[in-house]
């Protein structure tokens, strides 16, 4: 309400939040060694969804990471997961809890909830998960996405579509997305 | 700090970014027919949750899409999958990967088990989200649509029962849910 005779109306531009993404509906078969330990390398990055970049505008911002896979594992999905990474400056941190004190249990940022658990050629698995970053920084900072598995010496990860992938409707194609945005 | 001569009193509106959704508890039967490729109109709309508008500020904003849906699938869930369309002017968009798939079903999602072997009492729910580049500063609308891909290979179609299970038995073991799509603009 004005006080005095008269008011001049203002717009105020909220400022845009930093936001990012990267989707995608190739199909690609990954190979994922079984995970043996934090030491071993055994993480296997999804290049298609990898990559995201995101500048904080202020140290206190939080990132919001937003991941939907869709994709099928030609064995036991109950084994496989899904982990993040972020790298600033060359330093790199992996998001799922192995910097706690979790033995040798397999870290993890998010589970494969199935489709049909007795079929591992034509019903997709998907993945939904967010996770909330604190950077503390205002530079550039990279994401990526990494699959583990825990089942077989190596287990095929099929993005976007079906172990089978036959060109009949009975076999799914998909699309995947992984999205960054700041707050606070 | 004041303005020379004097302080002029102003009235703010801030501009927020675009949000739009759509949330019902609303229990439906929708029969899906069988999914037999994209020129056969087999895709069945959630006609409570379609019809989301949005307006971008700018032609370059995205829109984020968020879904969750609740229900259960009479039979085979594992054949059921939802696919977005985006509507801009009347020109009609799938969101999903049909132009590129061949014969098979095109996804934007699917639905996630809470018991296999079950389908009268256990529903399944389905998140997902999605990134679209309308390129417009036109109304929007988005609607959400329901593809199976059949009892078998005979089977005719499939019932989906909205924020409910199939049996809805008035009883404890038996769930209710919401279900909820949501837009917003960034960037």
């Amino acid at each position: 309400m004005s006080d005095f005779p008269f008011s001049i109306p203002r717009r105020v531009d909220i400022p845009t939040i930093p936001f990012s993404y990267i989707q995608t509906d190739d199909i690609a078969t990954i190979a994922v060694s079984k995970w043996e330990g934090p030491d071993e390398s055994d993480e296997k990055k999804i290049p298609q969804l990898s990559g995201l970049l995101i500048t904080p505008t202020s140290e206190s911002q939080k990132v919001i990471l937003q991941l939907h896979i869709f994709g099928e594992w030609a064995i036991n999905p109950y084994h496989g997961s899904v982990s993040f990474k972020r790298i600033v400056d060359g330093v790199e941190t992996w998001l799922d809890p192995r910097r706690t004190t979790i033995g040798s249990r397999r870290p993890c940022n998010a589970l494969f909830a199935l489709s049909n658990p007795a079929n591992n050629d034509s019903t997709p698995e998907s993945l939904n998960t967010t996770l909330v970053d604190l950077p503390n920084t205002t530079k550039e900072v990279t994401y990526e996405v990494y699959l583990l598995q825990a089942s077989v010496t190596s287990a095929n990860f099929h993005l976007n579509g079906t172990s089978g992938g036959s060109d009949n409707t009975q076999h799914e194609r998909g699309i995947s997305t992984f999205t960054a945005e700041c707050k606070g | 700090m004041s303005d020379f001569p004097f302080s002029i009193p102003r009235t703010v509106v801030a501009q927020s970014f675009p949000f739009s959704y759509k949330q019902t508890t609303a229990t439906a039967t929708i029969n899906v027919k069988k999914y037999e490729g994209p020129d056969e109109g087999d895709e069945e709309k959630i006609t409570q949750l379609s019809g989301l508008l949005i307006t971008p500020a700018l032609e370059s904003q995205k829109v984020i899409l968020q879904l969750h849906l609740f229900g259960e699938w009479q039979t085979n869930p594992f054949h059921g999958s939802v696919s977005f369309k985006r509507i801009v002017g009347g020109v009609e968009t799938w969101l999903d990967p049909r132009a590129t798939s061949g014969n098979r079903r095109p996804c934007n999602a699917l639905f996630a088990l809470t018991k296999d072997n079950n389908d009268n009492s256990t529903p399944e729910s389905l998140n997902t989200t999605f990134v679209d580049e309308p390129n417009t500063t036109k109304e929007v609308t988005y609607e959400v649509y329901l593809l199976h891909g059949g009892v078998s290979t005979t089977a005719p179609s499939a019932n989906y029962y909205l924020n409910r299970g199939l049996q809805d038995v008035n009883a404890e073991g038996h769930e209710r849910g919401t279900s909820t799509f949501s837009a917003k603009c960034e960037g």
